[in-house]
């Protein structure tokens, strides 16, 4: 079973490597580069192709084994992000650059060397982009110090109030979530240096061993306070609410529910409508889970 | 989560320890099935039947599953770690107060 999903898996993978050569070929543009529409293209098919054998494979009953063997032989980003950072340097000040940027850091999740460098790009180039909006606020749960300084960039050098606002909020949230790997990092948790180093690289993680949470998380206080304070950054739409209330409900976050600070009390009741109290449980270490069956 | 969760509650029975949820599933009656059928033996607050309840809003949870770990004084020492990370995390705070 396992080597016939395999093959299965392979030949997917070739024939879409295959369908999407000629147009390669035919897409190549008088600089000798291609175009990005043709990487994604073939990315996005290869994606797609994977998927259905996958989801074939788990209904016929793979194994566990047969699928995390699937799961390993998914396409990824770092397999084009070769060709996309050539694409990227061919057209950086212009807009195909600007897209082909963007979706090297939020579709093809490249780290290390092109991530760095798809965000200089962005900053020296394109901070007053549209296509920076949704880019900016799913680096917030990203950790780097590159991040830090794009972030700043399009804070300080933007004409768009929009993303300047989008900008400081996202850099609050960034700077929250670096305070936090630096937590981790020093605490010695082997599970989530492992997973920094993977994503951010060796470097990287050394870099933020060595940095104060502290003063990282009051860097992050003050560019929530900057988004509440500042009218124009205040009202800017986010889900269904504004950059204001993200604000303070970040800032909260921040003060209220740092490692280090005494946990708010919670007085509700459990689920069978009893009440219930965090503070009853003093003197007690305790795991708070904040879960849902689905 | 559960069997994890499970088997952290059942190893650390009798100790100074309790697993608390917060739960934001909407249907109270079904979420009682679950727990009653997965054997879930800790208590939880009911946020509201939604993700959006009054505890996740206050707290800023933004992911399923959160963890918050607390010492004794109810200070947080450890924020979203899991499975063996949060055993760890558990153990070393449960070390330090037996030792006091």
């Amino acid at each position: 079973m396992s080597t016939r999903l395999t093959l299965v898996a392979q030949s997917l993978l070739l024939s879409a490597f295959f369908s999407a050569a000629p147009a390669l070929a035919q897409d190549k543009t008088s600089t000798g580069v291609e175009s990005f529409e043709a990487i994604k293209k073939e990315f996005d098919e290869a994606s797609a192709n994977w998927m259905d054998t996958y989801r074939s494979a788990a209904k016929d009953g793979a194994s566990k084994e047969e699928l995390s063997k699937l799961i390993e032989s998914r396409p990824t980003g770092a397999t084009y992000a070769g060709r996309a950072i050539k694409v990227l340097e061919a057209n950086a000040a212009n807009a195909e650059g600007a897209e082909t940027a963007v979706w090297l850091v939020r579709a093809a999740r490249v780290t290390g060397a092109p991530f760095e460098r798809a965000l200089e790009i962005l900053r020296e180039h394109h901070v007053n982009s549209d296509s920076l909006k949704n880019l900016m606020l799913s680096l917030s749960r990203n950790a780097s110090p590159a991040t830090s300084t794009f972030l700043t960039a399009v804070l300080e050098k933007s004409d768009s109030v929009e993303n300047q606002a989008r900008a400081c909020f996202a850099l609050a949230e960034h700077l929250k979530t670096q305070a936090s790997a630096v937590h981790k990092i020093k605490a010695g948790d082997k599970d989530a240096i492992k997973r920094y180093t993977a994503s951010l690289g060796r470097e990287t993680v050394d870099i933020l061993a060595n940095e104060d949470p502290a003063a990282i998380e009051q860097a992050a206080g003050k560019r929530y306070e900057q988004v509440i304070n500042s009218e124009a950054f205040a009202v800017v739409e986010r889900y269904r609410s504004t950059l204001g209330n993200h604000a303070k409900n970040g800032l909260f976050e921040l003060r209220n529910l740092s490692i280090g600070k005494t946990a708010p009390d919670i007085i509700g009741e459990d689920i069978d409508g009893t009440p219930m109290k965090l503070s009853d449980y003093r003197g007690k270490v305790v795991v708070i889970d904040f879960w849902g069956d689905w | 989560m559960y069997p994890h969760e499970r088997s952290l509650v059942k190893r650390l029975n009798g100790k100074p320890f309790a697993l608390l949820g917060v739960n934001s599933d909407r249907d109270r009656e079904k979420i009682k099935e679950v727990i009653k059928e997965k054997g879930l033996t800790w208590r939880s607050f009911w946020n509201g039947g939604s993700t959006q309840g009054p505890i996740s809003t206050k707290w800023n949870v933004r992911g399923w599953p959160t963890i918050y770990v607390l010492d004794e004084n109810g200070v947080i020492r450890f924020k979203n770690v899991r499975g063996e990370a949060m055993d760890h995390a558990v153990d070393s705070l449960l070390a330090k107060l037996e030792s006091k």
